[in-house]
């Protein structure tokens, strides 16, 4: 096949010039022949009716005077002509007349016929009047041998085959010359244009000649030399191009695990920072209830005190009904109706005093089950309190942590950001790299466009570098833009973070207050529930006492009626009623000195209460601002978290980027690869 | 010609062959004359166009006067085949001559056989002129006649005395001569 295609222009000139040389041949001698033939047969009518003209007039006198023989005389003068093979006269009744025939020559006398000829392929039957004196005597015949005429298109044909032949041999020889000067460097450039087709730069042509073909070498070589140098530079712009790539292929994957690790980070972050906040709520649930019992307890003293008050007053009224009741009794000697009236009131008296001192009783008794109460709640808050502070110690510690974390990542972020700008300079490097690749395109279009169409398969690879170097160029503006927006991102974090931080602090200060103020609060439920305990001790002494004095006041009660009973029989057992009304009356004063310590007790307890319930209310606030602070570090996480998933994104962004920038360059490296430079 | 001798034993077969041929030789003798002079005047028509006279004696238009010396019978049949005809582009006249000062002004002179007059007579009567003799006898010729008719194996030739033409002024072609017997002197 190649040999065919070799061979195709020579091939193609021989056939032309052959079919030229033998159509132009073959052309000219048709014309001339159908010519010469036509020429030929008017040439020999012409001439046979010349002669036929001539016997004519010759014989015409023979035939007017019917003398055959001389007629036929006049005839045999044809056979000078070689081409008449015969000649007939007709009379005027179309009887031969007379005739002649060349030597050796059968003839047979035809029917006579109108005048006019008739040509077949071997003679021309030529028929003319004869005229004399004007009018038609009779009819001459000539046959006119015509057989010459084929032997001339023979003759001609034969010529016409020779110099076809002749034709054929320079034909061939003309061929085997234009091999050497056409096809065979044709060939070597076809096989030269094949091998840079194949990628073979290193190709160079041998045609030295001074014709088109031989510049066509020259411009070949050059073409090709201008190609090397290209496609070694493209090669080095792309092993640039791919290492980029692998660099930043490196990085990213560097920068996606950084990503991941502050994601985690953060989520653990986010889970203490909620644990915290669970605790935080945790203590404030407690403070509530502490502070709702301290209200109880407050308002349990109040009524106490309001109640110790009343007995105070009532022991004070009754001081008053005692000195009353002493009075009427040193006057009961002197009036028995005053003293029964006295005992009636006296009656009523204790009966109200019964009546108070069970209520004081009970109110005692409420008081001890408040005091009990109370230091089971101080013993609560105590506990609470301490809880408080374990809880706030673990905030404490978990704030430390989260500051400590935020440090670490607002390293890391700082960190981040250097490496944005390193990732900077690796972009200026693209840059350029996407500079040169480009001008480099440019000329390899021009060079392309140079080459013609040679050139086309070439100037597609231009098209491809010119490609590459533009989608790098986007890329690296879209990995620049991913960059600055990574950047504001790392740094609004940082911000966010610096932010989380201080946050941080201000939640550990907090806390740090938080458990001093617990520590005092644990302090304070001690002693309160130390004084709480004295207060339970005294209601119990209280109780005691109470119950002493209730059992008092039931003696008195059964004196008081036995008193009643007795009174208008034991009017004089007065004495042992001044006694009785003396031990009540130090009763008394036992009791207000009781209720007087108990009211000393019980302002203290509320002095202890308020004081408390003011550190309780401390405490609300300080796990308030904890809430608030632990939500609002629980925002910046969440603001940090959507942060870190942006810039994951942005890093996954930039990471396929690079690879598509990898694919595009080794694509590249091995399509370049293809083209050998030596 | 068959001649049957001998009558006695011929009888029938003779008497029909003799009938037979008087019957052909009654149609030559009839049809002779009739062809004959038919021809020599078809003939003479010919001679026409084949000699030229001098312009003093035949102009172009003018008619040619052909005299005739023979008798009625033959005379009709020569008048038909001439009389208004033409020859050498010349209208032909023909008329009957029976005396030689009859000839005057004619350019052809045909003498017949038959009308007994002397070639010489004829000869001496035309001297001077420029006319056509024609004639039929064995002499004429040699007596001055320029053409005269004969038979040759039963075909009518002629033959032509050169001379005689020349004297009077008449030039025949060489066509002509070329199918005449020519006369030596």
């Amino acid at each position: 096949m190649e040999n065919l295609t070799r061979q195709s222009i020579n091939r193609r000139l021989t056939i032309t010039l052959f079919l030229t040389t033998v159509g132009s041949l073959v052309i000219a001698l048709g014309v001339v022949g159908i010519r010469e033939t036509v020429r030929n047969k008017d040439s020999i009518l012409s001439r046979a009716e010349t002669l036929a003209e001539l016997t004519g007039i010759n014989t015409a006198v023979a035939l007017s005077f019917l003398d055959p023989m001389s007629a036929a005389q006049t005839l045999s003068a044809l056979s000078a002509a070689t081409s008449v093979v015969a000649a007939v006269i007709y009379d005027e009744s179309g009887e031969e007349f007379a005739r002649y025939t060349r030597e050796d020559t059968a003839f047979d006398t035809p029917a006579v016929a109108a005048a006019g000829h008739d040509f077949t392929s071997d003679h021309l039957d030529l028929r003319r009047p004869i005229l004399f004196s004007g009018a038609e005597i009779g009819t001459i015949l000539i046959r006119w041998d015509v057989s010459e005429i084929d032997d001339r298109i023979m003759a001609m044909l034969g010529l016409a085959a020779i110099l076809a032949g002749a034709a054929a041999a320079i034909a061939g020889l003309i061929s085997i010359w234009l091999r050497g000067r056409i096809s065979n460097p044709l060939a070597k450039l076809v096989d030269g244009t094949q091998a840079i087709a194949d990628g073979d730069l290193s190709t160079h042509v041998e045609i030295d000649s001074g014709d088109e073909i031989g510049l066509l070498a020259r411009t070949f070589n050059s073409m090709a030399e201008s190609l090397r140098q290209l496609v070694s530079q493209v090669n080095h712009s792309v092993n640039d191009v791919g290492e980029v790539a692998r660099m930043l292929e490196e990085r990213g994957s560097g920068l996606a695990q950084i990503a991941e690790r502050q994601d985690a980070a953060t989520l653990d972050t986010t889970e203490a920072v909620d644990q915290v906040g669970e605790s935080i709520r945790g203590v404030n649930e407690d403070v509530e209830n502490l502070a709702e019992s301290m209200r109880e307890t407050s308002s349990s003293i109040a009524e106490m005190q309001a109640s110790i008050a009343e007995v105070a007053g009532h022991m004070d009224h009754l001081s008053g009904s005692i000195e009353t009741t002493s009075a009427a009794v040193n006057q009961v000697a002197a009036n028995a109706n005053e003293v029964v009236q006295g005992v009636e009131t006296l009656n009523q008296a204790t009966g109200d005093s019964t009546f108070r001192l069970e209520q004081l009783s009970s109110s005692v008794k409420r008081v001890k089950a408040n005091a009990q109460a109370s230091h089971e709640l101080s013993a609560d808050a105590s506990q609470e309190a301490s809880r408080g502070l374990e809880a706030v110690q673990q905030t404490i510690t978990a704030m430390g942590e989260i500051s400590s974390s935020f440090h670490e990542f607002e390293s890391r972020l700082r960190r981040l950001s250097e490496k944005s700008d390193s990732i900077d300079a690796i972009l200026k490097v693209i840059r350029s790299v996407v500079e040169r690749t480009s001008m480099l395109s440019l000329n390899a279009s021009i060079i392309a466009a140079q080459a013609g169409e040679h050139g086309k398969a070439f100037s597609v690879v231009a098209e491809e570098v010119n490609n590459l170097a533009q989608s790098t160029e986007r890329a690296t503006h879209e990995i620049a833009e991913l960059i600055q927006a990574v950047h504001e991102d790392t740094a609004a974090a940082v911000m966010a973070a610096e932010e989380g931080a201080s946050k941080v602090e201000v939640g550990v200060q907090r806390s740090n207050v938080a458990g001093t103020v617990l520590q005092v609060i644990s302090e304070k439920s001690r002693h309160s529930a130390e004084r709480v305990r004295d207060i339970l001790d005294a209601s119990s002494a209280q109780g005691d006492d109470l119950s002493s004095v209730e059992q008092a006041m039931s003696a008195v009660n059964q004196i008081v009626e036995r008193f009643g009973l007795s009174a208008r029989d034991q009017l004089n057992a007065t004495t042992d009623i001044a006694s009785a009304i003396e031990s009540i009356r130090q009763m008394g004063l036992d009791v207000r000195r009781s209720t007087d310590e108990q009211r000393h007790g019980s302002v203290l307890i509320m002095n202890s209460i308020i004081e408390v319930s003011g550190l309780i209310g401390h405490i609300a606030e300080a796990t308030q601002d904890q809430t608030k602070s632990a939500e609002n570090i629980h925002h910046a996480l969440e603001v940090f978290r959507e942060v870190t998933s942006d810039t994951n994104v942005s890093v996954e962004a930039i990471n396929q980027m690079v690879a598509m920038l990898s694919e595009r360059a080794a694509k590249l490296e091995s399509e370049i690869g293809r083209f050998r430079t030596e | 010609m068959v001649v049957l001798l001998g009558a006695r034993r011929i009888g029938w077969v003779g008497g029909l062959a003799a009938l037979l041929i008087a019957t052909l030789l009654l149609g030559l003798a009839t049809s002779a004359p009739r062809d004959e002079y038919e021809l020599k005047a078809a003939f003479v028509l010919n001679f026409a166009s084949l000699v030229h006279w001098p312009d003093s004696a035949l102009q172009e238009a003018t008619t040619l006067d052909v005299a005739v010396m023979a008798d009625t019978d033959p005379y009709a049949l020569i008048e038909r085949a001439l009389d208004g005809r033409s020859a050498g582009g010349h209208l032909v006249r023909s008329r009957r001559a029976v005396s030689l000062d009859q000839l005057g002004g004619a350019h052809i002179v045909f003498v017949t056989r038959a009308s007994g007059v002397d070639a010489a007579d004829v000869v001496s009567a035309t001297r001077g002129k420029s006319v056509l003799l024609i004639g039929e006898s064995r002499d004429f010729a040699r007596q001055g006649g320029t053409i005269n008719f004969y038979t040759e194996h039963r075909r009518v030739r002629f033959e032509v005395n050169p001379e005689a033409a020349k004297e009077a002024g008449l030039r025949i072609s060489s066509r002509l001569l070329s199918v005449a017997r020519i006369l030596e002197n």
